[in-house]
Order: structure tokens, then sequence, then C-alpha cells
């Protein structure tokens, strides 16, 4: 395969943003499209940030790609920096449904994904790369007992 | 000559595959047969390939993984060589990728010390690439490789180089000349007259133990200008779904695109004042308020 200047530079983003490039270069949505920033310019900022700053709250709008960019930073963190990241959702139920919706399907089916899960593990936590994914449900306190986490998302707050 | 690539053909035999074979299968088989003898393990196949180790099991009994790998000397760097030209058969892009990445876990994890350097000697291009066509057809190259092959005038100039400068009185010149060559960095770097940086002492550290006959495995001259060559997923895609060259020249217009946009965003966000000094700032504000307002509360 040659080598292409775009590649050259997607090379040098993902070295710098190891989150931008993930988005760019295996990423993909449920629906199989590739990520695009072109619609989305304000989320570039969080994917160059996300990474390395200690802590965010967001309050935003529905549809704004922000539940996309936290898969990306468990997986990312997880698989490529070996870390230990929680992703807390307000019910069990609606754990379960997350996970085999939008975090299985990703497992299974691309390929530096596949390669980094350790078989399809369960609902509430799968070994990733040499770090772990937790997906917890808020409503059921037993699954707060006796884990530790260096990433913690906690999505949908306010439900 | 032709005996003895036919000789080599019929020795390589039994790691070819068989014509009930699934691709798969074979290779899940030739996999196994680049790890170590001891250290072989199906859940690794298993892992890399996402498929599943039972069916890998009974694979190995129904199609004799055993005998055929037994019975080829050397099936580890066979089996890698012939999984590389394998690669180069499929358009699948996933099935390449697997494919991949089960080598790179196999090397990785469990490949007899022969199967590394191998593949090491490889990287360097020091590997023996003077044999007929009909051998190296078992020979694929590496996908990524980092130094480009030695070409047979460079040998030349290497043995000329080492027949003229490699005299003992030369080379005791040229370590003086290295050390002096290192000093005179760490007296620019310290008094700040000459821009240099630490990535210049590498190649003078290893120039200075290939003469003294030290050890070079853990001086990585190359490390700070390897550049992985990545593509995105757009366009693997576009490839994927077997699409024309405009096709995939409109993917690269979309990244090209998105680059831009991410450069853009990314400059723009480098002249933004960062998040502590826009609290310090906003802190500033606050204060002189907080003391109006408590003079205002004192007067009341």
């Amino acid at each position: 395969m040659s080598s292409t200047p775009n590649m050259q530079f997607l090379s040098e983003i993902k070295r710098q943003y190891p989150l931008i490039g993930l988005a760019l270069t295996i990423h993909r949505s449920v629906r199989d499209t590739p990520i695009t920033f072109k619609d989305k310019p304000y989320l570039i900022e969080l994917y160059k940030d996300f990474p390395v700053i200690k802590s965010a709250d967001i309050i935003k709008a529905v549809q704004t790609g922000i539940s996309e960019l936290m898969i990306q930073l468990i997986l990312e963190r997880s698989g490529w920096a070996h870390k230990i990241c929680a992703y807390v959702l307000p019910t069990y139920s609606l754990r379960n449904r997350f996970v085999q919706k939008r975090i299985d399907p990703l497992l299974d089916r691309v390929p530096e994904y596949k390669l980094r899960a350790h078989g399809s593990g369960n609902v509430a936590g799968k070994r990733f790369g040499r770090g772990s994914l937790l997906f917890l449900g808020s409503n059921t306190p037993s699954d707060f007992v006796e884990f530790s986490a260096d990433i913690m998302v906690i999505d949908e707050f306010d439900r | 000559m032709s005996e003895i690539h036919e000789s080599i053909k019929d020795s390589l035999k039994p790691l070819k595959q068989l014509d009930n074979e699934r691709d798969n299968a074979y290779h899940c088989f030739l996999l196994w047969c680049m790890q170590e003898e001891s250290l072989r393990s199906l859940a690794l196949i298993s892992r890399a390939t996402g498929l599943n180790e039972a069916t890998i099991r009974v694979w190995k009994k129904k199609y004799g993984w055993s005998g055929r790998s037994g019975a080829v000397p050397g099936s580890e760097v066979q089996a890698l060589q012939l999984l590389r030209a394998r690669m180069s058969e499929f358009r699948d892009e996933v099935q390449v990728e697997l494919l991949k990445s089960g080598i790179d876990a196999v090397l990785e994890e469990c490949a007899p010390a022969s199967l590394r350097s191998f593949v090491r000697r490889q990287q360097q291009g020091l590997e023996d690439l003077s044999e007929p066509a009909e051998v190296q057809a078992y020979k694929a190259k590496l996908s990524t490789p980092v130094i480009p092959p030695a070409r047979p005038e460079d040998l030349d100039l290497g043995k000329y180089v080492r027949d003229k400068h490699l005299t003992k009185q030369k080379v005791d010149m040229q370590i003086a000349m290295i050390d002096g060559a290192m000093m005179y960095i760490a007296e620019a770097m310290k008094k700040g007259e000459v821009k240099v940086s630490l990535r210049d002492l590498p190649p003078l550290l290893k120039a200075r133990a290939l003469l003294t006959g030290m050890p070079t495995d853990n001086i990585n001259v190359n490390a700070s200008v390897e550049v992985e060559q990545v593509e995105s997923y757009r366009v693997k895609l576009a490839r994927k779904k077997g699409g024309t060259e405009r096709e995939i020249v409109n993917a690269i217009r979309e990244d090209i695109e998105d680059i831009g946009i991410i450069l853009g965003v990314i400059g723009d966000a480098e002249d933004v004042m960062p998040i502590d000094a826009i609290r310090t700032e906003r802190d500033r504000e606050i204060e002189p308020e907080k003391d109006g307002d408590e003079s205002l509360e004192l007067e009341e």
C-alpha cells in the first residue's frame, strides 16, 4: 500500500491526539459509517482534550455526538492506554440495552476492537486490551462494591 | 538447479493447504506452526482470529496439524512466509487485518527465538535475499518494511568501506572522534550555543558500540524517524466495498476536508487561554466586586 499525504497527516494526528486518531482510522458508528467532524466541529476539542483532562461536566442537547465520544474514550483508554474504565448509566436495564446495542456490535465487528476483546465477556464487565470496561447501573448499589476505576463516565446523569 | 527447487517445494508440501481444508482452518494451522512447540496455544489463535477454540481443536485433529508441522524443519518461518503470501491474495480488508493481528499476536506472545530473530533480520534488511525467484515465492516481504533491503552495490560499498576504513588504527581514531562529538554535543547543550537534541546521540552511541564490539540491541536509532502509516476507516470502507478509483479518491478527499477542519480547530485552540488562566482571570474580576459589596454592606 503506497503512502499518501493524508496517511502521513493521519499518522501524526493519531500520534498527537490518540482519540481523534481512533475516530478517524478505527471507529465507526453503529450504522457502520465513518466518524466525521464536518457537521460537528465543536467535538474536535473534546476529542483532543478528553484523554488528558482530569474531569469535565457536560450539559448538552440530544444527538450531539457526545455518547459516541464517550464510547471511544473508554475503548481507547482501556484498549490502548491500559486503564480500567467505568461507564455508569441510570438504570440496570438502560445499561444492558446500551451494552448490547452500542458496545457489543463494535467489539464484534471492528477488527482492532475484536482483537482486544477477550471473548464477549458479560454485560457488566469486559476485559479489553490490557484494561477493563465496566458498565454499571446506578440504581444497583451492588455494582459499586469492590471495584476501582481510572476513568469514570456518568451518562444521562439527569435521568 | 530446478531439481533443488522441486525438492524444496516437496519438502514444504505438508504446509500447503489441503484440498478439503477451509481457508480459516488453514490460517489457524499456519498460526499454530508459527508458535514455539512447547508454548503452542489454541486459545491464543482463538483470541487472535475470533474463531471458537473448540472448532480450532477439531481442525487440529481433523487436518493432522502435528504431523504436518513436524514433517517440515523450520516450519515456523515457512508458515510465517506462507501467511504473508496469503495476505496479498485477499481483497477483504477485515480478513487481512485479522491475519495481520494473528501474526502479531503470535510473534509477540509465543514465537520461537529463531522466528523472532528472522523477523528482526528481515526488518533490518539483513536476511539473505540472494536466493532464486522460485524460493523467493515463499519469502513474502514484510508488510511494513522499516529499512529497505540492501542493494548489491551497497554491499560492495560496505566491503570497500570495511577494508579501507576499519583498520585498527582508523577505528581508534573514529572512536576518539565519536567521543569528541558526544562531548561537543553535551557541551553545546549545556551552554545552549548550538541547537542539538538528545536524538542526535543514539546514532553516535550505536556507531561507537559497533566499533568497540559492544551490544547494540538496546540502542534504537530509528525510533525517532519511524512513522506508522495509517488509513482512515472511510478509505478502508471504500476499498472493502470494491469501490472504483473515483470513489476511493472521494473518500481521500473527504479525509482531507476532515483533517483540514481538525487542524483548523486545533490551531485555533492553541490561541485560546488555558482553562486555569481563565479561572484566575475570572477570580480576579470577581474579587473587586466582592470587596465592593462588602464595603457597601459595612456602610449600611
